[in-house]
């Protein structure tokens, strides 16, 4: 009698499920008839004891839908057969909450509250010894008509935001106000795009959301700062990258870009100082602590490079190779060939053209344009180069009275402004927790001012995972066509998941993709990232500080040719 | 009284009869009378009132109030219940718990523990032709039953049931949807409620569930608990055993070591199985009984060692040799006490 009430509206629950089970292609066997009908009763006992458990402000919709999920789960996962046996879980869990949403559902159980409270009232009247049991049941009711209502609800919301048929579904929750579509826009839906990015005010991005995000994102305690300050850990802190990234889509021109991060880092601004202090103070703290012990460390050693682990060379060797390294980047000579009218006077080569003038000169023969020699170069190598800069929160620390990050945005800008001459494609990781492109490939000659401009807006917090950085850089690469792939990781601490990463190293290699990678300071996984750059198949470098770092990636770039 | 526990069916026949349990004759099963096994549960959930249930289960256990729910749930609708999770993380205990709790009848449960080597005549028990022939088939030694017969009308505890061998997993089926134990032909009511206890395939000298025998059971998982539970599950039930010691307190950088280590050893995910919960407290308090032999304070040396000590046995992974094992530990070890320094400090 007691568990009618809600036997009833799950059956249609169940039977739903059934039919998305049955419509899914990866299942192969949508589970036995026992199994249901032990769910349904299950389920309905499950909650019965859920309702007496809690009281009824306690008592959430979000719960019900969890207790539900759980034992729907734990019923159906002996019966269900799916050809991938990880995902029965998701797969089972999925339909439940899809079963849930439905439309049918609402109204079915809606009708069947109706069709018990008719019933109910001729039978209760005549029994008033269960008068707890009644009370039990009267909060059940009440309970599924919220439930009931809250899902009509929900189901409301879903239908509006269905309407505009572009609505962005990358965004969640909270910023699903500020989306813009994020179709992936093809060359000629940009101006499109464009048009529907300059829709976005300020207004809209208001800082109540950001601040929002900002909070879920991390919530500090002693432990966690510990984390951040090293940079280490599961530490969830939104980067520019993946701000912008939520706002548009990766395929979205340099400049709406900029736009985008230019509107955040001012929306920013506006949040309360108190909600940031805490944060700097903390980290201040720390940092004030270290950076007498850094001074220490700068005095004994600047740059050590480690040159696929075999030699070590010191300061002297790096001046000597930064020689060559001040040459236009691109500078491989293919081969070398007589002058022929319209050779540039650049291109010749002294040393070959005097011997062979000297020669004619002492055999007294005449001098012709065959004594000309030029250099042949390459056409245009062009290097595709990803940059994986680590902006988690250790990253703020002082280094000499600039924090690193200050300092490392400062050196890829000078890089940046370096590669101009040359063919490259450029890329940039910005990694945390999360890894998100800022900018995806692009030619550096032509877009190098928006690059610079963009990286001014980076800033640091959050927890070091490396692997994430990897295997976006893998994804990036897959489109890339260039003979020459490179990523260089620029990180100052040490990293989650080491086993992945060597893994996700190991596999790029394979694609033919060298990795190098820079480690700042002291606090560093020496080992593992020896490892890395040793499987990748690049150059190790360990500096002290950050102020060599443009010079040390000028050298990457020169190796790499 | 504490119930039977043994394997197969003479030693819990030994145990029944030195518990005073009268041994049922054959005439007597023959004649018994269907219980409604999971109306008898539901009344005793609605009459006792789940909180206080699980205020009940709190003496025995912490942390598993959804799990519990979701076993008693299912007891309530007569539905059995596989409990799956990895070693040492309170299967056995939270079934046997529950089963005390619910006191069905007296002894409240039997317990079964399967091996791979149990047929199915030791989980229905067998008639004894010699006895048989000499005294009668009613003799009370003529039949010896089975846990599968002597569970009617309580709860049956198989606990790591996919140790079992196909064979005996056979001898299941009917008794669990039917009701009935069939032995050489003769039919013996039996109503009883299964919780069931598993490691997860991928553990060594384990079976996997005939899928016939699956389905006639719920599959609740068993996790390991965040870093707060675990914390004050190891301070509870390490207080539980030193607590005859005299010992005031349980040092506080003990159980944050011991939980930042589980924490770093999670996240790194370089071991397939980490240590169990039974490990981490007995580190704790062999450390603690350790230090009180010697008449001394435990110091964190003393915890690495027996930490060191505990946790090789439970944990797997790529190690190359135990001595690999021990350095990992040692390792962690020291970056957990860095941690918990420095996060006080």
């Amino acid at each position: 009698m007691l568990t009618k009430v809600l036997v009833l509206p799950l059956l249609e629950v169940y039977s739903k499920v059934y039919e998305y089970l049955l419509s899914n292609d990866e299942v192969m066997h949508p589970g036995s008839v026992r199994s249901y009908i032990y769910a349904t009763v299950d389920t309905a006992v499950a909650l019965l004891l859920d309702i007496s458990r809690f009281s009824h402000e306690e008592y959430s919709v979000d719960k019900m839908v969890d207790t539900i999920v759980r034992t729907a789960v734990a019923n159906l996962a002996s019966s269900v057969r799916v050809s991938d046996e990880t995902k029965k879980r998701e797969i089972i869990e999925e339909a439940v909450r899809r079963a849930l949403g439905a439309e049918d559902i609402v109204h079915g159980l809606q009708s069947a509250i109706k069709k018990f409270l008719e019933g109910e009232k001729k039978s209760t009247s005549s029994q008033d010894k269960q008068r707890s049991l009644d009370k039990l049941l009267q909060s059940l009711i009440s309970l599924f008509e919220k439930f009931a209502s809250e899902l009509e609800k929900r189901f409301r919301q879903q239908r509006s935001s269905e309407e505009p048929s572009e609505i962005d579904n990358v965004c969640s929750g909270s910023l699903r106000t500020v989306a813009a579509p994020t179709q992936q826009p093809q060359q000629s839906d940009l101006d499109q795009c464009r048009r529907s990015y300059s829709a976005i005010t300020p207004t809209d991005l208001s800082p109540e959301v950001l601040i929002s995000i900002l909070r879920e994102a991390r919530n500090i305690d002693e432990m966690k700062l510990y984390e951040i300050v090293y940079g280490y850990g599961m530490e969830e802190y939104p980067n520019i990258a993946q701000l912008i990234n939520m706002l548009c889509p990766i395929t979205a021109p340099i400049g709406v870009r900029l736009e985008i991060a230019r509107r955040i880092v001012s929306q920013l601004k506006r949040i309360p100082e108190s909600e940031v202090a805490f944060l700097e103070q903390a980290l201040l703290k720390r940092s004030s602590q270290r950076v007498s012990y850094e001074k220490k460390l700068n005095e004994l050693t600047k740059v050590r490079l480690y040159r696929h682990l075999s030699s070590i060379t010191t300061k002297s060797a790096i001046k000597k190779e930064r020689h060559y390294m001040s040459k236009v980047p691109t500078s491989a000579i293919a081969m070398v060939r007589h002058y022929e009218i319209g050779d540039s006077s650049w291109c010749v080569d002294v040393m070959r053209t005097s011997m062979n003038i000297v020669r004619k000169q002492l055999t007294n023969r005449p001098i012709t344009s065959r004594d000309v020699v030029v250099y042949e170069y390459l056409p245009g190598k062009q290097t595709d180069t990803i940059i994986c800069l680590d902006v988690s929160g250790s990253m703020r620390e002082f280094c000499g009275v600039r924090p690193k990050i200050e300092i490392a945005k400062e050196a890829l800008a000078r890089y940046i402004q370096y590669l101009v001459k040359s063919d490259d494609k450029l890329a940039l990781i910005l990694f945390n927790y999360r890894a998100d492109l800022l900018w995806n490939l692009l030619p550096v000659k032509k877009y190098w001012k928006k690059m610079v401009s963009l990286l001014t807006h980076v800033w640091a917090a959050g927890g070091t995972n490396m692997y994430a950085a990897l295997k976006l850089a893998t994804n990036v690469l897959k489109r890339s066509r260039s003979t020459c792939r490179h990523v260089v990781c620029i990180t100052d601490g040490r990293t989650l998941f080491t086993n992945l990463c060597l893994a996700q190293a190991k596999y790029l290699h394979k694609r033919g993709v060298t990795i190098s990678v820079v480690a700042v300071g002291d606090y560093i996984d020496e080992k593992f990232l020896q490892k890395v750059s040793k499987i990748g198949g690049g150059a190790y470098y360990h500096i002290s500080t950050m102020d060599v770092l443009a010079d040390v990636l000028k050298d990457i770039r020169a190796r790499t040719t | 009284m504490s119930p039977s526990k043994g394997h197969g069916a003479q030693q819990m026949t030994q145990n029944l009869q030195l518990m005073g349990v009268r041994l049922p004759r054959l005439s007597e099963l023959l004649q018994r009378r269907p219980i409604r096994v999971e109306e008898k549960v539901t009344k005793i959930v609605l009459e006792r009132g789940i909180s206080n249930i699980l205020r009940e289960l709190d003496n025995y256990l912490k942390g598993l109030h959804e799990v519990a729910i979701d076993v008693l749930s299912a007891l309530c609708v007569g539905r059995h219940v596989l409990l799956v999770g990895p070693v040492g993380i309170g299967k056995t205990s939270l079934a046997e718990a529950i089963a005390e709790i619910l006191h069905l009848d007296e002894p409240p449960y039997i317990f079964c523990a399967c091996h791979s080597h149990m047929t199915a005549t030791e989980l229905t028990g067998d008639i004894d032709i010699a006895v048989a022939l000499q005294a009668g088939l009613d003799h009370p030694l003529a039949y010896i039953p089975g846990p599968l017969v002597m569970a009617h009308g309580r709860i049956l505890i198989l606990d790591e049931i996919n140790r079992l061998s196909p064979y005996s997993q056979a001898a299941l089926l009917q008794a669990l949807q039917e009701h009935y134990v069939v032995i050489r032909g003769i039919r013996i009511r039996s109503d009883f409620l299964v919780i069931a206890t598993a490691n997860p395939v991928e553990y060594s000298g384990v079976f996997e569930l005939t899928e016939a025998l699956a389905d006639r059971m719920k599959y609740v998982e068993l996790n390991y608990p965040d870093a707060d539970l675990l914390k004050a599950i190891i301070r509870w039930k390490v207080d539980q055993i030193v607590r005859n010691y005299d010992v005031i307190k349980i040092p506080e950088e003990f159980l944050d070591t011991i939980v930042a280590m589980i924490g770093i050893m999670r996240s790194e995910g370089l071991i397939e199985a980490g240590p169990s919960i039974r490990a981490c407290i007995y580190a704790v308090a062999s450390t603690i009984a350790r230090a009180l032999v010697e008449r001394r304070e435990p110091t964190l040396e003393d915890l690495k060692r027996e930490v060191i000590q505990n946790f090789i046995p439970s944990i797997r992974g790529e190690f190359q040799s135990e001595t690999d094992k021990k350095t990992y530990l040692e390792k962690v070890f020291e970056r957990a006490v860095y941690m918990v320094t420095r996060g006080s400090g």
